[in-house]
């Protein structure tokens, strides 16, 4: 296991290291960057204390360098000047936009996005495997159809147009506040019991409009691929032989359809983040995802390429912990065409 | 007595990785503050290419001798003998660092009374040797998972893997 953990740890470094790359040159190919577009904007102004500033930072942060010069100071391989040391050594750089360093101002957006998605990933799982698997078991039932309905309807409705519905509901019905994911009296009160408690209310509406879609799809995958493992001959035999019901279907066939929730996992991570940027500017919720889309709208680079690599960083892990799960969980050789798959 | 070696030109790739991993991990080490939590992820991760290195220079001096009393595993002054009549436990892994799970090796596990024994399918005879493990196992009434059995069955589809 560890030769495996060894040679699959060793895919994983390069890929971060050219995913580096490429976000870093995606941010900077629109031509300009964040500082030329305010002096641009400070010089028809006639503010020459602005402009200094910003000719300050433009040199702090070696914007005056070129492309691969920059990238290396912002990876933290050569040192860049006035003490920038890079994000190897944890310095995420400076947002301009909001004129603090990069890690004070993604610390807690990072830390809300992390919760949403926890609670996300937690409720697909929670609905999408007793419903995939009460769906193939019951195959054309009344159930099976309503689900089915359930989940083209999922699958087929915009989350920002749900978040929209469910907020009106959630304040006709329950009282909950518009938008945010703490009711407005509590958003800058320290943290106690009853401002967690606000959190865990609010949480609820934007839980279910981001993991719906996801939800949807999870049952479409796992009732498909129970339905081919309840057709396979070794069911069959069970059956044949008198084995009960549910632990013929506990024993064989739902740990192996039980291989995309895990596989999935991967793609999941990043997918919950970057698919929640509409929902939560529509929910006014303080994550990651309206923050990311402000900085790339005004090229705030080290913001951007921040996030952006952090979203990398969660595919790239998220894939090496589904992959040593599924070896673990299914370390069978598959063959397609006579060879070893 | 059959005598059963990993080849050279089959390990050379995994020295290859170890280097290569160890040569990215210490290169980066070297920008990264030493208090950092980044430094102590790449010195874990350094850990690990050097661990692969040394199971590689491992395998590359053992020698399996291979017979109808038993298995035995000579390398670097440690010897491991296991007496087919007292195994007691064979499971036959597949791992695949592919997401089409093409292109993976084997890993046969035999416990015994003298030790277990870990090989992987790049071993020159693996397919014998595997042949013989369960049927040792079968002979001792020992159980032996689907997926195991599965893989024993498919020994010869796994790319590289000669008799």
């Amino acid at each position: 296991m560890l030769t495996y953990l060894a040679r699959r740890t060793l895919l994983m470094i390069p890929t971060l290291l050219v995913i580096s790359l490429l976000i870093f040159l995606i941010i900077k190919l629109p031509p300009g960057d964040y500082l030329s577009n305010q002096i641009a904007e400070l010089r028809s102004q006639g503010e020459t204390s602005a402009i200094e500033r910003a000719e300050f930072l433009r040199s702090q942060y070696a914007l005056d360098r070129s492309i691969m010069e920059q990238y290396a100071i912002w990876m933290g391989f050569i040192p860049g000047p006035n003490g920038f040391s890079g994000i190897l050594q944890g310095d995420w750089g400076w947002s301009f936009e909001y004129n603090r360093p990069v890690g004070e101002l993604i610390g807690d957006r990072l830390l809300m996005t992390a919760i949403i998605n926890f609670f996300t990933i937690l409720f697909i799982y929670a609905v999408a495997f007793p419903i995939g698997v009460y769906s193939a078991t019951r195959q054309y039932s009344w159930g099976d159809y309503g689900f089915t309905l359930f989940g083209y309807i999922g699958l087929a409705t915009p989350n920002f147009l749900l978040a929209l519905v469910m907020l009106y509901y959630a304040n006709i019905w329950f009282g909950i506040s518009v938008g945010g994911l703490v009711a407005p009296e509590l958003i800058d009160a320290p943290w106690n019991w009853e401002k967690i408690k606000s959190m865990m209310v609010h949480m609820i509406v934007p839980v279910i409009v981001i993991g719906t879609s996801g939800t949807a799809a999870m049952i479409r995958r796992l009732r498909a691929n129970l339905l081919d493992e309840l057709q396979k001959q070794y069911v069959t035999t069970a059956r044949a032989k008198g084995l009960p019901p549910l632990r013929l279907l506990v024993k064989y066939p739902i740990r192996m359809a039980l291989n995309p929730f895990i596989s999935d996992l991967g793609n999941l991570l990043p997918s919950v983040v970057s698919g929640s940027v509409i929902v939560s500017v529509v929910m006014s919720l303080p994550t990651a995802g309206p923050m990311l889309l402000g900085a790339l709208q005004s090229l705030d680079q080290y913001l951007a390429g921040s996030f952006l690599m952090f979203l990398a960083l969660l595919t790239v892990v998220g894939m090496l912990i589904s992959d040593i799960l599924l070896a673990l969980l299914d370390p069978r050789i598959r063959l397609t065409g006579g060879q070893a798959k | 007595m059959t005598r059963l070696y990993y080849p050279l030109s089959r390990l050379w790739p995994d020295y290859l990785r170890a280097g290569f991993g160890l040569a990215i991990c210490l290169g980066l080490v070297l920008f990264v503050a030493p208090q950092s939590v980044i430094f102590a992820l790449l010195v874990g991760l350094s850990l690990l290419f050097a661990w692969l290195g040394a199971v590689t220079a491992w395998r590359q001096q053992i020698e399996i001798e291979l017979d109808a009393s038993g298995v035995v595993q000579r390398g670097w002054g440690r010897i491991v003998a296991l007496p087919w009549p007292t195994v007691r436990a064979v499971s036959l892994r597949y791992y695949s660092t592919r997401r089409d799970r093409s292109e993976g090796w084997l890993q046969l596990v035999i416990e015994a009374e003298g030790g277990t024994l870990r090989v992987d399918s790049t071993l020159i005879g693996f397919p014998s040797l595997v042949e013989r493990a369960f049927a040792a196992a079968e002979r001792n009434g020992v159980i032996i998972s689907e997926t195991s059995r599965l893989n024993a069955s498919r020994v010869d589809s796994v790319k590289g893997n000669q008799p």
